[in-house]
């Protein structure tokens, strides 16, 4: 689903915050270079002030860059057009707190020009994936930070956006919200948007992300994609199933024989999330439905209808 | 103009949700029904309609004036500091578009309560009327000179420079003045001291004054002629005096002997006669008739007026309302562009200086209208110099402050003094509107310069 065509595009980026009287304070984006394709979901790793967010601020036009350049869906990032066609999720959720659910959605649809029965059909579909649909009046500030996340993806996803940029997204969530966000990112991604993630949880960028840039002290430090970074070399992973105790030592007997040397057997686990996700599943069936959110439906509607092949940056 | 109403809903319940504005629409409510409890007038039903519309009206103007400040400091800083402005920005919301949605909220909301505290005064007024036992006199005196609108005429005001000028030579040459004093400041002073001659009378002397008509007046009809002793008059008794009124032609057509002690302000209640009705100019002379050598002094500003009733005294209030609606709308024009820049104290802080200097801005303005203070003897060059600075820095503040001042709105409906719609639309047009646009303007722009969430 990956194409050539440049939905972000940086080039020796360079942020500079300055004092009061316009003195270099810290430079928190020193050169990073990157190009993020349409369909494509683009990990942005590091520990914090490694400049992760202030990069993503410049692509959402937030803070003015100080050098190099910076194309967002091929033009400047400030440029009304382009953000018609940004989703955006901040590592916190800053909402109008007096709003509840929906009156919050339909102030940021009707910013995006959404009116009448397509944007409260959008708003309901929204609710139901995130899980929020039974909060009816109460307001968003009463909401727990789990809650106010899954508004917040909401709301960023609310003008069926081509660029997704989430700022840690799976903050403050649940496993089984995390598990969640992760399957919307995976399936934005099918539908051909792109998704820009940037997250301390290295597991979820791992599960997601096709390529991937560290930053450290505002440089990118190590980029590519995940599978061949993360690739040790010369060490090979054989996975069988189901074998009994005669079995395994002819296996390693013949691999001795045949390699010079006898390798190590190991059994497979299951990864926690994988584990937690199974035990309330079963819980839910056998229990129902606990407080606060609830099981998520599936992806809105309006994001799953096919992309259009050709999308105009 | 959907983002910007999408904005501007959002702020007004904003506004609404706020502690703060809560607590001053509670303090806004108290002024208006209890302050008028709290304060004594002179006894008279003339000073308790004034001290309604003035002091109880005009301290809920201030309180909404600060409340209009500190609203629009907020709109935008709080939600810079909260970094919800941080989520808005990132939609296809121009910067403009925040400043006009959250300007127009504050705007919406001050004047709404603006006018509200209107109305209720306006019901308390017709309260007190007709509560009051008025005899038919007084009724009559208070509904024509003071719950009415009144069209004032001033005097043409004489032109004393050439002969300021010619005195303060003479004074020169006499010796009378000392070396190095600066000469703009004589004449200034000469000037004064003619134009306080001028509207002054001793016994057996007359002072008067010519009055330019610019629509016909009609036979039968109402016309007052209103005169101000000045202060300085205080302690001379009883003095009998003339005022005649008529035309160049008949300069004697009216005549009124009274005696009275020259203080305070006093009416005269004129009914047209056929011979002024095509009049285009009005001479009116008054004669000190006393023989005790008292100077009977009248303020030299608006000392003398003929007033000609000219409408209805509630629309007279709401004319006063929207100019005071206006005044809201540039104090809201400087917050939002205050909040746009600085954080929300600051912000509050460099508001309310300009809120002050505004209510202010009368002492202000008598500073330089007073002129320069003259160089006392011995003064050093230092202490001039610096004296010099002082004036200089009231007089451009006074020129700062120029768009923000009208003429006591409350305090001329108090006086039952006509504030035309012409008027009002003049001053929103040519001088609210265009203020509005150019803070517009400059908070806009540095609200699109400035950076969002740049501690990050």
């Amino acid at each position: 689903m990956i194409s050539e065509e440049p939905v972000v595009y940086t080039e020796n980026l360079q942020k500079i915050f300055k004092d009061f009287w316009r003195r270099p304070r810290a430079r928190a984006v020193d050169g990073v270079s990157l190009t993020l394709h349409r369909g494509e979901v683009y990990g942005l790793l590091g520990p914090n002030g490694s400049g992760k967010s202030t990069t993503i601020k410049v692509l959402l036009g937030l803070l003015h860059a100080d050098g190099g350049v910076v194309k967002v869906l091929g033009k400047p990032p400030r440029d009304v057009a382009v953000k018609r066609r940004v989703g955006y999720l901040p590592e916190e959720s800053y909402l109008y707190p007096y709003l509840d659910a929906k009156e919050t959605l339909r102030f940021y649809a009707t910013l995006f020009g959404l009116e009448g029965s397509k944007r409260e059909k959008r708003i309901d579909e929204l609710l139901e994936m995130v899980g929020l649909s039974h909060t009816g009046r109460r307001r968003v500030g009463e909401f727990s930070k789990g809650m106010a996340r899954r508004i917040g993806l909401a709301q960023a996803l609310i003008n069926d956006p081509d660029l997704v940029i989430l700022d840690e997204p799976t903050s403050g969530l649940d496993p089984l919200g995390t598990r969640q966000v992760k399957d919307i990112v995976s399936a934005l991604a099918e539908k051909g948007k792109t998704v820009l993630l940037s997250s301390h949880l290295l597991a979820d960028v791992e599960d997601v992300c096709q390529r991937i840039s560290i930053l450290y002290g505002g440089k990118v430090r190590a980029s590519g994609p995940i599978n061949e970074l993360l690739q040790v070399a010369n060490h090979l992973q054989i996975r069988l199933q189901d074998l009994d105790d005669s079995q395994r030592t002819r296996l390693l007997d013949t691999l001795e024989i045949q390699l010079g040397q006898r390798p190590t057997l190991e059994p497979t686990r299951k990864d926690l999330e994988s584990f937690f996700l199974e035990v309330v599943a079963q819980a839910r069936r056998e229990s129902g439905e606990a407080s606060g959110t609830r099981a998520e439906g599936q992806l809105a509607g309006f994001l799953t209808e096919k992309a259009p092949e050709n999308n105009e940056n | 103009m959907r983002s910007i109403f999408s904005i501007y809903k959002l702020t007004l319940r904003s506004i609404l949700r706020e502690k703060v504005a809560l607590s001053m629409l509670a303090l806004l409510a108290l002024v208006l029904l209890l302050l008028p409890a709290g304060l004594e007038s002179d006894g008279t039903i003339q000073g308790a309609l004034r001290m309604h519309i003035r002091y109880s009206l005009g301290f809920s103007s201030f309180l909404l004036a600060a409340m209009t400040l500190w609203a629009s400091c907020a709109s935008i800083a709080s939600d810079l500091s909260s970094k919800r402005l941080d989520m808005l920005l990132t939609k296809p919301v121009s910067r403009a578009a925040v400043w006009w949605g959250k300007w127009l909220a504050v705007v919406t909301m001050m004047s709404g309560l603006c006018l509200i505290c209107g109305t209720v005064t306006l019901f308390r007024i017709h309260h007190i009327l007709q509560q009051a036992d008025l005899s038919p006199e007084q009724s009559e005196m208070v509904m024509t000179q003071q719950v009415t609108a009144r069209r004032p005429i001033d005097p043409l005001v004489v032109d004393l420079t050439e002969e300021a000028h010619l005195l303060a030579d003479q004074q020169i040459a006499s010796g009378a003045v000392p070396e190095g004093y600066p000469i703009d400041v004589l004449y200034e002073e000469m000037e004064g001291f003619l134009k306080v001659n001028r509207n002054a009378a001793s016994a057996g002397e007359s002072v008067e004054w010519t009055f330019e008509l610019n629509k016909a007046l009609s036979p039968g009809s109402e016309m007052q002629v209103s005169y101000q002793y000045d202060g300085s008059a205080m302690g001379i008794g009883l003095t009998p005096g003339k005022w005649t009124l008529g035309t160049p032609e008949q300069p004697e057509l009216l005549e009124y002997a009274l005696e009275e002690t020259p203080y305070g302000e006093k009416v005269i209640a004129i009914t047209v006669p056929e011979e002024l009705a095509d009049a285009e100019t009005i001479l009116l002379r008054y004669e000190n008739q006393g023989t005790d050598g008292g100077r009977v002094f009248f303020k030299t500003d608006r000392g003398v007026r003929l007033y000609f009733n000219a409408g209805n005294f509630s629309l007279n209030l709401f004319r006063a309302l929207f100019l005071i609606c206006g005044l809201l709308a540039i104090m809201a024009a400087i917050g939002v562009s205050a909040g746009s820049v600085f954080s929300l104290p600051v912000a509050c802080y460099i508001s309310a200086v300009i809120l002050l200097l505004q209510a202010f801005s009368g002492s202000v303005e008598e500073v330089v209208e007073y002129g320069q203070p003259a160089p006392t003897e011995g003064q050093n060059v230092i202490a001039r110099g610096i004296e010099t600075f002082q004036y200089k820095v009231y007089e451009g503040v006074l020129v700062l402050l120029k768009p923000l001042q009208v003429e006591s709105p409350l305090g001329r409906v108090a006086d039952g003094v006509l504030i035309s719609p012409t008027e009002v639309l003049s001053v929103i047009c040519l001088r609210f509107i265009p203020v509005i646009l150019f803070m517009s303007g400059i908070g806009i722009f540095l609200f699109s310069r400035r950076e969002i969430g740049g501690a990050a």
